[in-house]
């Protein structure tokens, strides 16, 4: 692994507690894996690539999360119109600060997260497509392109 | 080998199903819409087959002494094709883990990835992680006057992630805002402070 080596940002992976970025490099992908507060690197490498895949889900965690903050937000906002319909302004208070959850989780439940996963012999990397979904398949596409000419390339090489 | 998914940290043992992770058989290894015949949710794949990978053919030693070649340390039949850049030890192509930073026989190998020092596997602190999570911490802890401490940790792995950001070629702009941001929480800190002191003052 070379630090001058070009690579070519693929897109992110995120999980509660770590973050991996995607690269690609001319041989395989590149994963910077933030670990906490470490920093790992791994590599799949194209020649050793088994299947590639793409899916949409909506992630559990994620939307467990926004919820439960919503929730507590929103519950709250309620609760104290229950108790006093005058402290609408303090209701209203509490409201406004779960609402940004409540529209993340609301845009993850409708729009999803594609995923494009990449599994090697020894090793996997994970795309997630938030936003972008169109270039979710792109790069599907562009790493199946680099998969295949990569196994063609070594294969014609092999020594028979 | 250790792969992280997500948070968890699992064995990695080939493909599986992207949505349960469980192991997925040869025969559900294929390109096409695939239902996962565990949870029986679908997914698209594309499936390849990898070449397999044949190991090095040895040399076999057929003459030994100063027109022969040296035998391999571990392999006394095979030719050594280079030797340990730790230890010095004569290595055969079955032995030499070359992964582009050099020949090291294998229980070198083992041990340099072990400690750390191998260039391809090394693991490495992200100051700007800690510096990030240092100042908002401090932000919301500021009420409690902890802005001061926690500025002072978001400052000190700022610069360092600064430093860190440069060796690699990286922006620094996202890693100096952090430490401008610790900054402000240090002086707001001791303004904090200040008044504290003073408002005692001012009551006695």
């Amino acid at each position: 692994m070379s630090a001058n080596e070009p690579r070519k940002l693929l897109g992110q992976s995120r999980a509660v507690g770590s973050r991996a970025m995607v690269y690609q490099v001319a041989d395989g992908l590149e994963l910077e894996v933030n670990e906490q507060y470490d920093v790992v690197h791994k590599r799949v490498l194209f020649d050793d690539v088994m299947l590639v895949t793409i899916h949409r889900e909506i992630g559990m965690t994620y939307l467990l999360t926004t919820g439960f903050v919503t929730a507590f937000f929103f519950g709250f906002a309620f609760l104290f119109l229950v108790i006093d319909i005058n402290a609408w302004m303090l209701a209203a208070t509490f409201a406004v600060l779960g609402l940004p959850t409540a529209i993340m989780m609301l845009m993850r439940w409708f729009t999803g997260v594609i995923v494009v996963t990449v599994f090697g012999r020894r090793s996997k990397a994970a795309i997630h497509f938030t936003r972008r979904k169109d270039r979710a398949r792109e790069v599907y596409g562009s790493i199946c392109a680099a998969v295949r000419n990569a196994q063609r390339r070594a294969a014609a090489s092999e020594p028979e | 080998m250790t792969i992280t998914t997500g948070a968890i940290v699992t064995s990695y043992r080939g493909p599986h199903c992207p949505r349960c992770d469980v192991p997925l058989t040869s025969d559900w290894i294929r390109t096409g819409v695939i239902t996962c015949p565990y949870c029986g949710r679908a997914f698209e794949a594309t499936a390849f087959e990898p070449p397999q990978r044949k190991p090095p053919a040895p040399m076999e030693v057929t003459a030994v002494g100063p027109e022969g070649a040296n035998a391999c340390a571990n392999h006394l039949r095979n030719a050594a094709t280079a030797s340990c850049q730790r230890c010095g030890l004569f290595i055969c192509a079955l032995c030499d883990m070359n992964i582009g930073t050099g020949s090291f026989c294998p229980s070198c190998f083992e041990r340099v990835r072990a400690e750390g020092t191998l260039p391809a596997a090394r693991r490495y602190r992200d100051f700007a992680t800690i510096a990030r999570s240092s100042a908002l911490a401090g932000l919301f802890f500021s009420f409690m006057f902890l802005g001061l401490p926690f500025g002072a940790v978001a400052v000190y792995y700022g610069l360092k992630a600064r430093t860190q950001r440069k060796s690699e070629g990286r922006s620094t702009a996202g890693v100096t805002a952090v430490a401008l941001l610790g900054f402000f929480e240090i002086l707001a800190g001791v303004a904090a402070i200040a008044f504290i002191i003073y408002a005692i003052g001012q009551a006695s």
